[in-house]
């Protein structure tokens, strides 16, 4: 026989669930406008020119893990504990680096994916980057950028 | 480690290697390329209030130091599009007394693109918001997961033995999707001594089954996850039938639905499901879970967590007498309010009070169960204080 105050009791809490959301998403709603304080860049030979915040979100997070022509996409990312990184997830993840952390976590152990390969310096990144045709990475703004790498415009 | 585990992991880590350092003929991997992450954490637990000996999650009645358990993660990207995943895992708790180890997953996965990706092998089960990463403490606000949808009561799965497709889809302004579809066996976590108390009786000398998994087989199930234009929330289905393999066969149908919001400051996370074996059980069970960043470091978190299970007989009547003798066998509903701090996302110190009503999962000793039931000595709540760490890497 089905205990219909029992589930009466489940829809409750499910609501109360439910009701708790808009309560969070206060904060999620504010979005972050500063001057970009970071570089975009790919290799020289990828065609790619822009690329929307979302879009590049969603490749940093390995959401979309190849390019338009069907290219597996490289990324580089910086050390948790550079400055530019820190600026680059809070303006285009919407994140602070502990958050996106805690989403590898989940990607992790679930057997989803695995967070991309960080280097130490942005030398070190616009090297890699141009050293590998479907690289792509970032550095501060104020970085000097070899020859075989461009800049991506990043629009919202 | 019993014989037949150490046999299993020699055997992983065999063939992880070969594939990784002994095959000269294209699979080789280089070892900069192979990923090794890992977690675990250490409990306490000690119930307190009580004038009974009830157990639950981590703790009983004089306290119980040795909840422990760690795992490896490892993935090997053979070629751009085949990685191969594996995860071994050992643990240490008080049921039994045991330690135990062996194999979470391992499977392989070919990228035919972002939106098809076959997976085969044995795979975490993609079943609500938790399944995948059942274990890991460092994604979670409470040292344990909600126990009205997590408990051991078989409404979720450890890992599918079979094929799998997966992938996801995002358009431009904001939505996307994530789906999993599979077929093949499921173990799932399932200790069901108290519904055995609760039908047979108390009065009967028959032995418990205190098995902790149970095989479905033929199972087919899909998860279908709705990604919102509104970064960090998401709302889910979720679904999977297959059989038991009882003396007459056993079909097993579980539903469920979830909510997700998550950002810096919160976490909001609320699941229903409903598992129902024909003719012999329903349980339908439910959880809130809502943690927020005070600082940096400081979390504080709540949950509300409920459970009730239905019985069913030919002889219903009897079955019902039963079930009069201790009805909070059939119940569960637990209030739990903690405080962590984060030292990093990857190291984490969690306290916990947990009020549960109900004995679904706060009981005795197993052996004993059907003698206090039988005297009339069984309390229906039990209280709970947790303190632990939890890492990953």
């Amino acid at each position: 026989m089905v205990n219909f105050v029992s589930r009466a009791r489940i829809l409750r809490v499910a609501l109360a669930a439910l009701a708790l959301v808009p309560v969070a998403l206060s904060g999620a709603l504010a979005q972050n406008a500063a001057t970009p304080s970071y570089k975009l860049i790919v290799n020289a030979s990828n065609p790619v020119s822009s690329l929307s915040r979302d879009e590049a979100s969603r490749l940093f997070l390995k959401k979309v893990t190849m390019w338009r022509n069907a290219k597996p996409v490289l990324i580089v990312d910086q050390k948790t504990s550079s400055p530019v990184r820190e600026t680059f997830t809070k303006e285009i993840h919407g994140r602070q680096v502990s958050s996106v952390t805690s989403y590898w976590q989940q990607m992790i152990f679930s057997g989803r994916a695995v967070p991309p390969a960080e280097k130490s310096s942005d030398a070190d990144v616009a090297a890699f980057v141009a050293a590998n045709e479907a690289a792509i990475g970032y550095v501060a703004v104020e970085a000097e950028l070899p020859t075989g790498v461009k800049v991506v415009a990043v629009t919202r | 480690m019993n014989g037949r585990v150490a046999r299993r992991v020699a055997l992983l880590a065999l063939a992880l290697s070969s594939s990784v350092a002994l095959n000269p003929a294209g699979a080789q991997v280089a070892l900069e390329n192979i990923a090794v992450h890992g977690y675990g954490g250490w409990s306490f637990g000690r119930t307190t209030l009580n004038d009974n000996a009830n157990w639950y999650l981590f703790g009983h009645q004089r306290g119980d130091y040795s909840h422990v358990e760690y795992a490896l993660n490892i993935a090997i990207p053979v070629t751009d599009r085949l990685t191969i995943d594996a995860q071994p895992f050992w643990h240490a708790g008080h049921h039994a007394n045991q330690t135990s180890s062996g194999i979470d997953y391992v499977f392989a996965e070919w990228k035919f693109s972002d939106f098809a990706r076959l997976r085969a092998g044995s795979v975490k089960q993609p079943f609500g918001i938790y399944t995948e990463v059942f274990d890991v403490g460092t994604v979670r606000p409470f040292a344990a997961l909600p126990q009205g949808v997590y408990g051991a009561g078989g409404m979720i799965g450890k890992a599918y033995s079979g094929i799998g497709l997966t992938g996801t889809a995002f358009s431009q302004g904001g939505w996307g999707f994530g789906y999993d579809l599979y077929g093949g066996g499921l173990e799932t976590f399932e200790m069901d001594v108290p519904l055995q108390v609760a039908r047979e009786g108390a009065d009967t000398s028959r032995a418990l089954n205190v098995a902790q998994s149970r095989a479905l087989r033929d199972v087919i199930g899909g998860r279908f996850v709705l990604f919102t234009p509104v970064d960090g929330l998401s709302f889910g289905v979720s679904a999977y039938t297959g059989t038991r393999p009882l003396t007459v066969e056993q079909r097993r149908n579980t539903v469920g639905a979830q909510a997700e919001f998550l950002n810096d400051m919160w976490s909001v996370r609320g699941e229903v499901v409903q598992s129902t074996d024909a003719k012999l059980q329903e349980a339908n069970g439910a959880y809130g879970e809502v943690a927020v960043r005070v600082t940096s470091g400081w979390q504080l978190a709540g949950l509300y967590s409920t459970q009730h299970t239905s019985l069913f007989s030919a002889s219903q009547a009897a079955l019902d007498a039963n079930v009069a003798r201790a009805p909070g066998l059939l119940e569960h509903t637990e209030t739990g309010a903690g405080i962590n701090y984060w030292f990093t996302p990857n190291f984490v110190l969690k306290t916990s009070v947990h009020w549960v009503e109900g004995n679904r999962y706060a009981y005795p000793d197993p052996v004993r169960l059907r003698s206090i039931v039988a005297n009339g000595r069984l309390a229906d709540r039990t209280t709970v204080v947790l303190v632990g760490s939890q890492l990953s890497f």
